[in-house]
């Protein structure tokens, strides 16, 4: 059953794997374009830019421009921190939001549910998705780092292992989350627009005060791991337990929903 | 033995009573048909055998175990939206049932059905009319080792000659396996089921032999200065010079025929006048 889940999803993850690995070319050939073009932004503009661009920037376009020569940090900031790790949310919804609400939204939800039990087909569907977003985030994480290391780049991999957890633990928790938007929508776009509302509100909690600490993307793109070489255990457990809570609170649902 | 017992069913969709405490037996090797007009229930009844559907209350057995769910390798289903996976191809899709199913999906025989129903197996399903889709799936679903059969509606849709051959198909079944099935075409129930259960807004309101049913229920023409409204009938059709009912019974006719003085005229039904005599008129059955 877990191999019918995964062939259904094959044109997603294909898609999703070569847009990701088109970014990646991008971002490999276009490094001294990156670096001059943040080099080439003038002092008043970078002045008259808001508030709160200028706190993301740190100390400055000149200092990011000479950071950016560095290799450990072209590849954390503008792969991790920019190119993949703000797509890895929505990586997660386009594996998620079909799973349950296209079976639904098509009536091809009766031919499974006649053949396998409800704890089955929950199962088989919700670890299938699991399985493929996983390999999906942990091949374009470590992906890059190798074919850097090949090109003869200077970079470390002490802190790979670190980064692919954050990513796979942050990205599994959108996961679960868009997971329930799946099974109670009786159609497809309801989960994808629920879905980007919640994408587009998680970023914006990044600007407020003490909401800031529900602002996932930090967390994915692996900030504290490039800088403190730590992983955010207090994230990881959060999301292992926000995930349990919504894989929990899906089969609930789907083992009592009329179909 | 008893396929199919459901006890007292109960089904609210919020304050929508659907199914309101239905009980009725499915015996094993019989063509069992629920009936009714849209809306009466019997595809929520349908889903309720098959745990699609929650009931609100109510007992139902299927080949004597409560839990459908332990028995699906001996159940198949064929539903009202006969839609498969669009993005496969008839023999994709029977690689995906034998990989779903193992053993108890007999591939050859999907073959074999789809090539009976001339379906193209390397075409996408997506290609297919509302008819092509209807006999993919009932070549899938035929193709499934069970013991009991459940369709609903699964000659919609298919011009009168396929519709002929699901038909047989669906009477070579009986006395081997069960079939539980719903249809609004009446004619084509007629020609093979062996019992009928009559739904209406959420009730049986007739259940019993087909044989059993046409004997019960006569069509009377009386005259029209007849007075029969007093009785138990339904009044199908009244005019200046005639009206026809419905009666139940030889005393009732023979009460009728006394007011008549033997201007009388009492005609067999078939199945579609019973049909229309029970959902227009509400003909109440002793039985329930």
């Amino acid at each position: 059953m877990i191999i019918n889940e995964i062939y259904k999803m094959r044109v997603r993850t294909t898609a999703i794997l070569l847009f990701l690995l088109l970014l990646m070319v991008l971002f490999l050939a276009f490094r001294d374009f990156a670096i001059a073009s943040v080099a080439r932004v003038p002092e008043d503009v970078e002045e008259s830019m808001p508030k709160i661009f200028r706190k993301m920037l740190g100390s400055g376009l000149a200092e990011l421009a000479e950071r950016l020569k560095e290799d450990d940090f072209y590849l954390w900031l503008q792969w991790l921190g920019k190119n993949f790790g703000q797509f890895v949310p929505f990586v997660a919804l386009i594996i998620s939001f079909p799973l349950f609400a296209r079976e639904r939204e098509r009536k091809t939800l009766y031919f499974l549910l006649t053949r396998k039990t409800r704890k089955e087909v929950y199962v088989s569907k919700v670890f299938s998705g699991a399985l493929m977003l996983v390999f999906i985030l942990i091949l374009m994480t470590i992906l890059p780092f190798l074919i850097t290391k090949i090109l003869g780049w200077d970079i470390s991999l002490s802190k790979l292992p670190a980064y692919c957890l954050q990513v796979t633990a942050g990205g599994l928790t959108f996961y679960a989350l868009f997971l329930l938007f799946s099974i109670l929508s009786k159609d497809q776009v309801k989960p994808m627009i629920l879905g980007i509302m919640v994408l587009v509100g998680d970023a914006f909690l990044g600007l407020l005060g003490k909401l800031k600490v529900l602002n996932l993307y930090p967390y994915i793109m692996g900030k504290n791991v490039f800088y403190e070489g730590k992983v955010q255990w207090n994230y990881t457990w959060g999301s292992i337990a926000a995930i349990a809570f919504f894989v929990v609170l899906g089969w609930m649902i789907f083992k009592n929903q009329d179909f | 033995m008893t396929v199919v017992k459901v006890e007292k069913l109960h089904k609210f969709y919020g304050k929508t009573h659907a199914v309101r405490g239905i009980s009725f037996r499915v015996p094993k090797g019989s063509i069992y048909a629920l009936l009714g007009p849209n809306g009466a229930g019997k595809t929520t009844t349908l889903k309720c055998i098959l745990n699609l559907i929650k009931p609100t209350s109510g007992e139902i057995e299927v080949l004597n175990s409560r839990k459908v769910e332990k028995m699906l390798d001996k159940v198949a289903f064929v539903p009202e939206e006969k839609n498969f996976y669009d993005f496969l191809t008839p023999i994709g899709a029977i690689k995906f049932c034998e990989r779903l199913s193992g053993k108890v999906f007999n591939g050859r025989k999907a073959l074999e059905l789809m090539g009976y129903f001339k379906l193209p197996i390397r075409e996408k399903i997506a290609t297919f009319s509302h008819g092509m889709r209807t006999q993919l799936y009932l070549s899938l679903v035929f193709a499934y080792e069970a013991e009991l059969y459940v369709l609903d509606e699964p000659t919609w849709g298919l011009d009168p000659i396929v519709r002929q051959d699901v038909l047989n198909m669906i009477r070579d079944m009986a006395g081997e396996k069960t079939v539980l099935y719903t249809s609004h075409i009446l004619s084509e129930v007629e020609k093979i089921t062996d019992t009928v259960s009559i739904m209406l807004k959420g009730r049986i309101i007739f259940t019993g032999e087909l044989d059993e049913a046409k004997e019960k229920f006569k069509c009377v023409t009386v005259p029209s200065h007849v007075k029969v409204e007093d009785l138990d009938v339904i009044l199908l059709k009244s005019t200046r010079e005639e009206k026809i009912v419905v009666v139940k019974g030889e005393e009732t006719i023979g009460k009728i025929m006394e007011r008549a003085q033997g201007e009388v005229k009492v005609e067999n039904m078939n199945l579609e006048d019973i049909f229309m005599a029970f959902v227009r008129g509400g003909v109440k059955d002793d039985n329930q």
